[in-house]
């Protein structure tokens, strides 16, 4: 009983983890003007965003699946009964939207610093999907 | 910087440059020799030549350096020792006679006279230049000859050398030393024959020169990015004079010992450096620089990784203790009370405003239920039976037959009612809830019982019964699987789920989340009235012509208020979703079942709790939820799949957009 309760307010959080981090590092790379030098060194900028948004994805899958494994290996109901097939796609699209959510927001930050508190505080607030919703 | 801390700073550079990146600028080519793994020259903000130290010296370096000492004072030392060494095959004879030759190298030293010298001199420079006669002279100085030999006369040196060893006494050479030209002279070399007057432009940058050294030390790959990429691991000098441009091809044709010719009449041409800048190699780079980013952040990884599975585990474990004690508690509670289960779920009827408990009630549940341990509203509605409704704090206890208690428990006469069930289904709930405190394990569960069949008005206006429904839906849609989804405010995440693999007719074990199951006798109905508070309904049951749908609550600890709210809101959803224009008539008026289920908690597994119903809206909220009217009803539509896919391309789209503006 207890657990559900605890699961409801860290399930989303445990998928959510990412979310500051590349949201970080995004603006770390701004801050720091890394991706200007990255430019004028001849970077074309959807290499940019095509590389940073494939390897946040690779990240993410890896982090899910072993999440997933162990969620299976420790028989929880959620992971057992339901397809696994499914319970990935859910978990691809909402990493989908996550990565793009971050990118999105990295625009409006000026320090990593800030972008990574603010980052932790909308994943565990619970309430950063609310934006996305029509 | 005095010498000893720029030995310090140099022996950090040293430890630091492993598996990193290190570009350092420096004046000191000393610096540069010692701590630059490749070398990059610059001028006038040009990139003259890059290599490693060995390479700028055999490109650009003017060969070796051979000195020959004429001094017979080392002469005297080296014969002593010589003859130390012939004279006694025994150690301590052998440096007995070093010792003492040295003694009498520096008594010669003082009698040297300069003419002496002189002689000496002129007789090892004929040697010299008989010998290696390309070598040129640098510095004649009072003891020692200084020689520079190029590359390309490198076997005249090794004749040199081979005499000087032999019979260097004959030609007044004591003793020969070479080395390799300098980093100051490949400097020199390199810079020296560009001294136009810097442009307006190139001045600003400095017209000092600098080396850069780069120390991809180790894997070398590291933070290298798109600058290491093109001819990495293929290391060469690359040359880039204002003349030409000379890749690994142009080597050749730049003559000459000083490696690079100069014809000062020609203009320096703009910045011409460049390199392979394919899109195959930006993207292996940047993935490359990802990765050693990412192998960089320790604790990052752990919090992605490491951080989830512990709180798996936590859980898991936390959940072993809590479904331990639940079970014990109940389980001795109920056996003591109860040794006889009954097979027929208890019943609380819920009338209507014309309730007539002989005609309306189902007879299945009008069988007398004595079991109150059971924990939560047992009872069972007959003519005969007394009635007991302890309600708490919600309201005074009734005791009873039927009709009383009825006529006691609602207050028919109070305000108008919000719902169809109005003030009277809250307070049953809230006394639902007050019993469902004390047992919150049976109490999160809860059937509604209706008492005929509805007619699901979304494709399905006519169907009156189980038969002809699953009939059609099978027969006209081939759908084994079906999925009836209601929106209540924001909610839709099963939905889209639920609706995709119904439509994509995935054969998945779906059990409670996505709410598919067989049409054949149950249809899941999955509802969420909020985030805050979802839950699903289990079983939508139509067997006997009564629908019993089930409900799993997912808030226990807040279980009281939760029932109570949410199984009005739910029993008014599911009139006016399911059928917003039933009941046509005063006859067809619903009467609702609330029916205590007491033997579904304790057939419960272990961990068998419906995460999915709290993950799953959560995580498909997150994209935009496009539902509109089809008719007068809501419609999910697999659009909102496209549109979740269509989230991250816009958002991308837009990112790059602002960023690029």
């Amino acid at each position: 009983m207890l657990c559900h309760a605890l699961l409801h307010y860290t399930d989303i959080f445990l998928f959510q983890l990412m979310f500051p981090v590349i949201l970080g590092g995004l603006v770390y790379e701004k801050q720091f003007k890394l991706r200007e030098i990255m430019k004028m060194m001849g970077l074309k900028t959807y290499v940019y965003w095509t590389v940073t948004y494939l390897f946040s994805l690779f990240l993410y899958l890896c982090a899910t699946l072993l999440f997933q494994f162990m969620a299976i290996g420790l028989d929880f109901a959620f992971f057992t009964r339901n397809d696994f097939g499914i319970v990935f796609v859910l978990t691809f699209l909402y990493g989908n939207c996550m990565i793009a959510g971050a990118f999105l927001l990295s625009v409006f930050f000026d320090s990593s610093r800030t972008a990574i508190v603010f980052g932790c505080v909308v994943s565990s607030s619970n309430d950063s999907h609310g934006m996305w919703q029509a | 910087m005095d010498p000893v801390s720029r030995r310090e700073v140099w022996t950090l550079l040293e430890q630091e440059k492993r598996k990193r990146c290190i570009v350092l600028t420096t004046h000191s080519m000393e610096e540069a020799d010692v701590l630059g793994d490749r070398i990059c020259i610059m001028k006038h903000g040009r990139v003259r030549c890059i290599g490693t130290s060995l390479e700028l010296k055999k490109r650009f370096g003017q060969g070796f350096t051979a000195t020959l000492v004429t001094d017979p004072g080392a002469r005297g030392g080296m014969a002593a020792a010589q003859q130390g060494t012939n004279g006694s095959d025994t150690a301590p004879g052998a440096s007995a006679g070093a010792g003492a030759g040295a003694g009498g190298a520096v008594e010669n030293t003082r009698i040297v006279s300069a003419r002496d010298q002189r002689l000496r001199n002129a007789k090892a420079r004929a040697l010299a230049e008989r010998l290696a006669p390309s070598a040129r002279l640098v510095r004649n100085a009072v003891a020692s000859l200084e020689y520079r030999v190029p590359n390309e006369h490198l076997d005249e040196l090794t004749a040199l050398l081979e005499e000087v060893e032999q019979n260097g006494a004959e030609h007044c050479v004591t003793d020969a030393q070479i080395s390799l030209t300098t980093l100051e002279d490949v400097f020199l070399s390199v810079t020296a024959d560009h001294e136009e007057p810097p442009t307006a432009d190139t001045a600003a940058g400095g017209s000092a020169a600098g080396a850069g050294a780069g120390a991809g030390a180790g894997a070398g790959a590291a933070g290298a990015g798109a600058d290491e990429t093109s001819d990495r691991g293929s290391p060469r000098v690359v040359v880039v004079s204002p003349q030409e441009r000379s890749g690994a091809a142009g080597i050749s044709s730049v003559g000459g010992p000083l490696g690079l010719t100069s014809d000062p009449n020609k203009t320096p041409k703009p910045p011409t450096f460049r390199r392979d800048f394919s899109v195959s190699s930006q993207f292996r780079a940047l993935t490359t620089k990802s990765i050693w980013v990412q192998s960089r952040r320790k604790r990052t990884m752990c919090f992605q990784l490491l951080l989830p599975l512990a709180m798996i585990v936590l859980l898991h474990l936390l959940q072993l203790v809590v479904t331990a004690s639940f079970q014990d508690i109940q389980g001795s509670e109920y056996r003591e009370a109860n040794p006889h289960p009954p097979t027929v779920p208890a019943s609380f009827i819920i009338p209507g405003d014309n309730f007539d408990p002989e005609n309306d009630c189902p007879t299945d549940m009008q069988k007398p239920v004595s079991d109150n341990s059971a924990g939560v509203w047992l009872y069972a509605v007959d003519d005969d039976a007394t009635l007991d409704l302890p309600l708490g704090a919600y309201g005074p206890s009734v005791a009873g037959d039927a009709s009383e208690i009825w006529s006691a428990g609602v207050d028919y006469s109070g305000p108008p009612r919000s719902g169809l069930l109005g003030n009277f289904s809250r307070d049953v709930t809230r006394m639902v809830a007050a019993k469902a405190k004390v047992f919150p394990r049976r109490g999160n569960l809860l059937v509604i019982c209706f008492e005929r069949p509805f007619t699901i008005p979304l494709a399905f206006q006519s169907v009156a019964s189980k038969d002809s429904m699953e009939k059609i839906l099978f027969d006209e849609f081939g759908v084994r699987r079906c999925v009836f989804c209601f929106f209540f405010g924001r909610c839709g995440g099963a939905v889209i789920v639920g609706m995709l693999t119904a439509l994509l007719r995935l054969r998945l074990r779906l059990h409670a989340l996505l709410c598919i199951s067989h049409v054949c006798a149950r249809v899941r109905v999955c509802l969420f009235h909020s985030r805050a508070s979802s839950m699903v309904v289990h079983d939508l049951d139509m067997t006997n012509g009564v629908f019993n749908i089930s409900v799993a609550f997912n808030e226990t600890l807040t279980l009281g208020l939760e029932l109570a709210t949410t199984s009005s809101l739910i029993a008014d959803a599911v009139f006016r979703q399911l059928s917003p224009t039933w009941p046509a008539s005063k006859d067809d008026e619903p009467v609702l079942l609330l029916q205590g289920v007491r033997d579904q908690p304790l057939a419960r597994k272990l961990n068998d709790f419906d995460l999915i119903s709290l993950i799953g809206p959560s995580i498909c909220t997150c994209g935009p939820l496009v539902c509109f009217r089809f008719g007068s009803r809501r419609v999910c539509v697999c659009v909102c799949v496209h549109v979740i896919d269509c989230v991250p391309v816009l958002c991308c789209a837009a990112v790059v957009l602002v960023d690029s503006l």
